[in-house]
């Protein structure tokens, strides 16, 4: 086995807030209405976020669970065990992504999985095949690395505590010309 | 079928051998020959040996094996020194995927060209079983090498929920479950992918592994991107003799790393203790903090052990730490701010000085009357009393978000 | 799991090939279909959420009657019973009347599969009767369009991913059409600049590389701005306009005189630079994609922009290419014989046309019938106290019809004050043929899963009903009820569809969806000559919202936009919880210029308010609108277009509906007048 670690990829500049990766997150899973796994939000510069579990190196949520009920696959996706899991809630005010989600038809806590059924199979995650414009990207990070990448941008969440396996390509700026008399 | 297949009963005698390995092959190759029969790796370190009288070294082989083409070996002749004697040998390159595995040395003695003609193929057969024999512990090397990386991740994160199955899965590679263990984490800082960076964790690796064996410890470590993990025995049971311990293993570490000019590159961190491998997974995750945390607060050798507010603060939620700053230090910040002055820096050193006057007068070059003078400047903009023991902890507090870079 | 394939319905640009997943006869996920090379394997957030739409808990099971009519008070009803009481109205009054005149329908586009036209068959083949014509949405541009270039057809849509450039004016596909965004962000990652020119800074405006914001309705000054620049600096094909175009020397000499730059900038609000910078982009002699939004139309200059605009796109790059990369929409069932809507009826022996009634202006123009009268009326495929005008017309209207049915999947506002209402089935319960409006691929949608309850398909529906009449009334209908839906595919599939699409028979369609081919124009050897815009006897632009101080103007200083939002296409999808995240009120974005005036802060509940009406909304204060821009999304509980009353248009049917030439107030909520 060769220890891998896959993580997503989001670049800023091609996500222009569609919600496809979203609602195709729902679809593939047939989450309950109100269990987000994954999150589109808009940052206070207008551009977008897609946001999901980012099967971090270093889990809160399974730091801090009293069930050890996480694992973490030799492919880097983090998995909760929903037998093991009690409904605490203590993942969910943990992660600084806020990835896990209270389902409350099951009482418990439920998560992103990276679509691992499909990746067994070959397929990428829902996610990322949903993405018309390859925004949303997944690759093994222990072995791709690209100059542009970065492991941040303004508006995510401070990654030093987890370590999350998520990388960006930030977006290149633009030129908009407002009405003088819009108010900016 | 107008062919009959004929199969000599010593190649089958010598297939039969190769079931018990190179010793196998080599004793059975012997007593066919009635020659010694000595099996080397590339360097002619002896691997194994039959019908040898005394010590043999290799002297000389035939230039030609330099060039190996095929799968094919050739014979060719080679000389031999046994008992300080000269002797003559033939020899036969050990050859796997094209590559040159090791040698088949068969010591002849004094014989006509003839017999070394007649024994050729055989010695040529030989030396076949025994490439397909290496290969068989490349990959077994190789398998069991893949899987202890993965033992070790599953340990790193705790996908092991049963502690037996931890111990004997370790017992595989001398390693004692039952003993209590520390994680120690070795980074790279600022690493870059794209640089000699992954072969200097390669040499990390490399030069933690040694010291261990140095310290007759049978390494558990791992790489990772831009970092080594090192699942480190502890012997005794105290924890301050325990610590010491670490502290000088990661010191050798840190000498031989300085040979490579690499020391300055590598910040650690270390761990707790833990009796329960299911639980060193915790262990893993604390020495990470250790490990930010030292790099920020410039601790040489930061144990999880022996961070105390750091270690709340750190993880704390940003905003409530900030406005707690704020609420803290903000009024003194926004006077110097506005005033150009220098309390915020005097309140620092007198905090670090454990708020003694003495102390922060000598640290700041300055008469113990004018630090007075501030120190009763400071406690107006606050409105607090500095010798309350709770405000002392507040500022102390504030001052560990300051240098946590969370402001 | 058994695998079927689809085509997205919707009013939509993108006509996606998508495919369902069934276990024992349930729909359990959907994905795109990969072989559609438009779409790609992909969805949007829609798309992906037909579960919900499908196996929704409001969904119509049974035909339902409420009496009286709005008051709720619904009753299951089969089918028959259904059939009868519409049949029994259908004979009377044709009995009263001596004609089915009396009789009528209202549809549009809530499904755009071509077997949906059963409904104009279905009235078709009962005779002259009362129907709409005309287009709300796009028939102006249409026109316009039309009228430069002689026809229609662009090159294929993913063909913007080998521009130069893309010069939007006021289309937003980010939200309306977000597959076409990764063939402009293919373009731009090869080096290509994304323009935006549009009023709203919309999503797609975001993604743009050049954004600039435009007073609305003004698109088409820009233009001509750019266009007088362009050609002051020779940055033209010159013996293209001199060869290829009618009016040249005219519209040189309009420019000349007529088109002033310092008015150009005041008009549309936009500076001399900036205006230069979009000059800088025309001048390159490379292809450049020039995409006309629906919404450059929605008011009353909404020809005369787009005539503007393409005038520009034939100057503009060098291009003399006629308007092979100018982008408005594609008529792809033209194609098509559309049997269904084509259907003749039987002749009647005194009314020899049946009624027509601009689509724009339905109600207001129904009820105004006499000899006879609208008594019976039919909606199908369309929600109009939602989506159309004048609600106060539609109430009129409807006291004085007899019988209302509503053929839909969700109790609409529409299907509240209807008698009847009857489920539809979704485009998973029946079988389809699909064009799209915009790409060019053709489509076959499979049945995959049995109706859901009691649902049933537009053809359906037609099908039964029809017979129904004829056994109480021997050839009353000429509707072939005998055929099937595959049969009515058959015959679209004619020769030269086939030839067009490469295909032998629809067998080929269940493999995979097709590509048009494109046809080769030579549009330098045609003997077409382009029109190149001119004034027109309206004199100069009009521009409603600087046309002086009028009592209106000083009532109602906003302008009231209307666009469609991300998750919804007007009231559809508005059922579905995935789609309505934390959206349970209405909200209307104001310039932070209108809050301070009216004293309205983030989040406040606010009215908005007109002549013809009020609606509530919460209101979010937006740094990017223009001052005296209000916007509210489409549909809602509570719809926008309430404050929607347009002037009835004497055009029959040529032009679309004028929605953003409306102005409305607002102010903070008051309870006790609420």
């Amino acid at each position: 086995m060769m220890v891998k670690q896959m993580g997503f990829v989001f670049n800023v500049d091609l996500c222009f807030g569609c919600m496809a990766c979203e609602i195709a997150c729902r679809n593939e899973n047939q989450t309950d209405s109100t269990v987000r796994w994954r999150k589109v939000s808009r940052l206070t510069d207008d551009s977008f976020l897609s946001v999901s579990c980012n099967h971090c190196n270093s889990p809160e949520c399974f730091r801090v669970c009293p069930e050890n009920a996480f694992t973490k696959r030799g492919d880097g996706i983090v998995q909760i065990n929903s037998d093991l899991c009690i409904g605490c809630g203590l993942c969910i005010e943990a992660c600084p992504y806020g990835a896990p989600q209270y389902d409350p038809l099951t009482q418990k806590a439920s998560k992103c999985q990276m679509c691992y059924p499909r990746q067994d199979k070959g397929l990428p995650p829902a996610c990322v095949e949903s993405c018309s414009t390859e925004a949303l990207t997944f690759v093994d990070l222990n072995i791709f690395c690209d100059k542009k990448m970065v492991g941040t941008i303004p508006g995510f969440p401070d990654t030093r505590l987890t370590n999350p396996s998520i990388a960006f390509y930030p977006a290149i700026e633009r030129n908009r010309y407002f009405l003088k008399s819009s108010n900016k | 079928m107008e062919n009959t297949f004929f199969v000599p009963d010593y190649l089958h005698d010598l297939l039969v051998a190769s079931e018990k390995g190179l010793k196998g092959i080599c004793v059975e190759l012997a007593s066919l020959l009635s020659f010694p029969v000595i099996l080397t790796d590339p360097l002619f370190n002896q691997l194994a040996t039959a019908k040898l009288v005394h010590e043999v070294e290799i002297n000389y082989v035939d230039n030609q094996y330099r060039e190996i083409t095929g799968d094919k070996p050739a014979i060719v002749s080679c000389q031999l020194t046994s008992d300080g004697v000269q002797k003559k040998g033939i020899c036969s390159a050990i050859i796997l995927d094209g590559r040159l595995r090791g040698y088949l040395f068969v010591q002849i003695d004094e014989v006509s060209d003839e017999t070394i003609t007649r024994i050729h193929s055989i010695i040529a057969y030989a030396s076949s079983l025994c490439s397909l024999e290496l290969r068989k512990r490349l990959e077994l090397k190789q398998e069991r090498q893949q899987f202890k990386e993965a033992f070790i991740y599953d340990l790193l994160y705790g996908n092991m929920k049963q502690k037996d199955e931890i111990i004997s899965y370790g017992n595989i590679w001398g390693w004692d479950f039952t003993q209590s263990h520390t994680i120690i984490v070795f980074s790279l800082v600022d690493f870059d992918y794209y640089s000699e960076d992954q072969k200097h964790i390669d040499s990390l690796f490399f030069l933690i592994e040694r010291v261990l064996i140095e310290s007759n410890l049978k390494p558990i470590a791992m790489k990772k991107r831009g970092e080594v993990i090192v699942i480190y025995q502890m012997l005794g049971e105290e924890i301050d003799k325990n610590q010491n311990v670490i502290k000088e293993f990661i010191q050798r570490v840190m000498t031989q790393a300085k040979m490579m000019n690499m020391n300055t590159r590598i910040a650690t961190g270390i761990g707790r203790e833990s009796t329960n491998p299911e639980e060193l997974y915790k262990s893993y995750q604390e020495a990470k903090v250790a490990y930010e945390v030292g790099l920020l607060l410039n601790i040489h050798t930061p144990f999880f052990n022996g961070l105390g507010l750091e270690r709340i603060l750190y993880k704390h939620d940003l905003q409530d730490v900030k406005e707690y700053y704020d609420h803290t230090l903000g009024n003194l910040e926004k006077f110097d701010q506005d005033h150009g002055g220098e309390l915020m820096h005097t309140l620092e050193f007198y905090a670090a000085n454990h708020y003694d006057v003495t102390k922060t007068a000598d640290a700041l070059f300055l008469h113990r009357n004018t630090l007075r003078y501030r120190l009763k400047k400071i406690e107006e903009i606050l409105d607090k009393k500095l010798d309350d023991m709770n405000v002392r902890l507040n500022i102390t507090a504030a001052f560990k978000i300051k240098q946590l870079r969370k402001i | 799991m058994e695998i079927y394939r689809h085509a997205c319905p919707r009013n939509c640009f993108s006509t996606c090939g998508m495919l369902s997943y069934i276990e024992d006869g349930k729909l359990m996920k959907i994905s795109g279909d990969a072989k559609h090379g438009y779409n790609q394997g992909r969805l949007c957030a829609k798309g992906y959420a037909y579960t919900q739409y499908v196996y929704n808990p409001y969904r119509l099971k049974h035909p339902i009657r409420q009496t009286p009519r709005g008051s709720g008070n619904w009753k299951r009803i089969s089918w028959e019973e259904a059939y009868d009481t519409i049949a029994d109205k259908i004979l009377e009054l044709n009995e009263r009347y001596g004609s089915n005149l009396a009789s009528g329908y209202n549809k549009f586009s809530g499904n755009i599969g071509l077997l949906h036209y059963a409904v104009e068959g279905m009235f078709n083949s009962i005779g002259p009767h009362t129907k709409p014509i005309g287009n709300p949405c796009l028939i102006t541009g249409e026109r316009a369009m039309r009228k430069s270039f002689g026809q229609m057809n662009s090159i294929m849509p993913e063909k913007m991913a080998e521009m130069n450039a893309v010069v939007i004016w006021g289309a937003n596909p980010a939200v309306t059409n977000v597959h076409q965004m990764k063939f402009i962000l293919q373009a731009r990652q090869k080096g290509a600049k994304l323009i935006v020119i549009d009023p709203i800074f919309t999503r797609t405006a975001a993604t743009a590389d050049i954004y600039i914001q435009i007073n609305p309705g003004t698109d088409g000054w820009l233009a001509l701005g750019v266009a007088k620049l362009l050609i002051e600096s020779e940055s033209y094909n010159q013996e293209f306009v001199h060869n290829q175009t009618v009016n040249w020397e005219e519209f040189h000499q309009y420019v000349n005189e007529q088109v002033d730059l310092h008015e150009v900038c005041s008009k549309t609000g936009i500076s001399f630079d900036v205006i230069c910078e979009l000059v800088s982009i025309y001048s390159i002699p490379k292809p450049c994609a020039t995409w006309i939004g629906f919404g450059t139309q929605r008011n009353e200059n909404g020809g005369q922009n787009i005539s503007a605009i393409n005038t520009l796109a034939l100057l503009g790059c060098h291009s003399g290419k006629g308007n092979r990369s100018v982008y408005y929409s594609h008529n792809g069932i033209d194609d098509f014989p559309v049997n269904l809507l084509n259907h003749a009826g039987p002749e009647h022996p005194t009314v020899q046309y049946s009624r027509e009634i601009n689509i724009n202006n339905f109600a207001e123009n129904a009820s105004k019938l006499v000899d006879p009268p609208l008594k019976f009326l039919w909606i199908a495929l369309r929600n109009p106290l939602s989506q159309d005008q004048d609600f106060q017309a539609w109430e009129s209207l409807m006291k004085e019809l007899e019988l209302i049915v509503t053929v839909d999947l969700f109790m609409t506002k529409s299907a509240e004050l209807s008698d009847i209402v009857l489920p539809a089935a979704s485009h998973f319960e029946e079988m389809d043929l699909n064009v799209s409006y915009w790409h060019h691929w053709l489509s076959v949608n499979e049945k995959a899963i049995p109706p859901y309850y009691e649902a049933k398909s537009d053809l359906q529906i037609a099908r039964e009903l029809m017979k129904k009449l004829n056994d109480r009334s021997p050839g009353f209908s000429n509707f072939p009820s005998e055929r099937k839906p595959i049969d009515w595919i058959r015959e679209e599939l004619t020769p030269s569809v086939k030839k067009l699409y490469s295909i032998e028979s629809i067998d080929d369609l269940l493999e995979c969806p097709r590509l048009r081919t494109e046809e080769v124009t030579k549009s330098s050897s045609s003997s077409f000559k382009f029109r190149l815009f001119s004034q027109g006897n309206k004199g100069t632009f009009t521009n409603s919202f600087n046309r002086g101080k009028s009592d209106v103007e000083e009532s109602y200083p906003f302008q009231l936009l209307t666009p469609q939002s991300l998750l919804k296409i007007h009231s559809q999808y508005e059922a579905l919880p995935w789609l309505n995240q934390g959206a349970e009120q209405d909200v209307v974005e104001l310039s932070e210029y209108a809050a301070e005036k009216n004293g309205i802060l983030e989040g406040d509940k606010v009215e908005l308010f007109n002549q013809y009406g009020k609606i509530a909304a919460i209101a979010r204060i937006s740094r990017f609108l223009p001052q005296k821009v209000v916007l509210v999304n489409q549909a809602g509980k509570n719809p926008i277009n309430r404050l929607i009353v347009q002037k009835p248009q004497k055009n029959k049917g040529k032009s679309s509906m004028n929605f953003y030439d409306s102005s409305v107030n607002i102010r903070k909520w008051c309870e006790n007048d609420g």
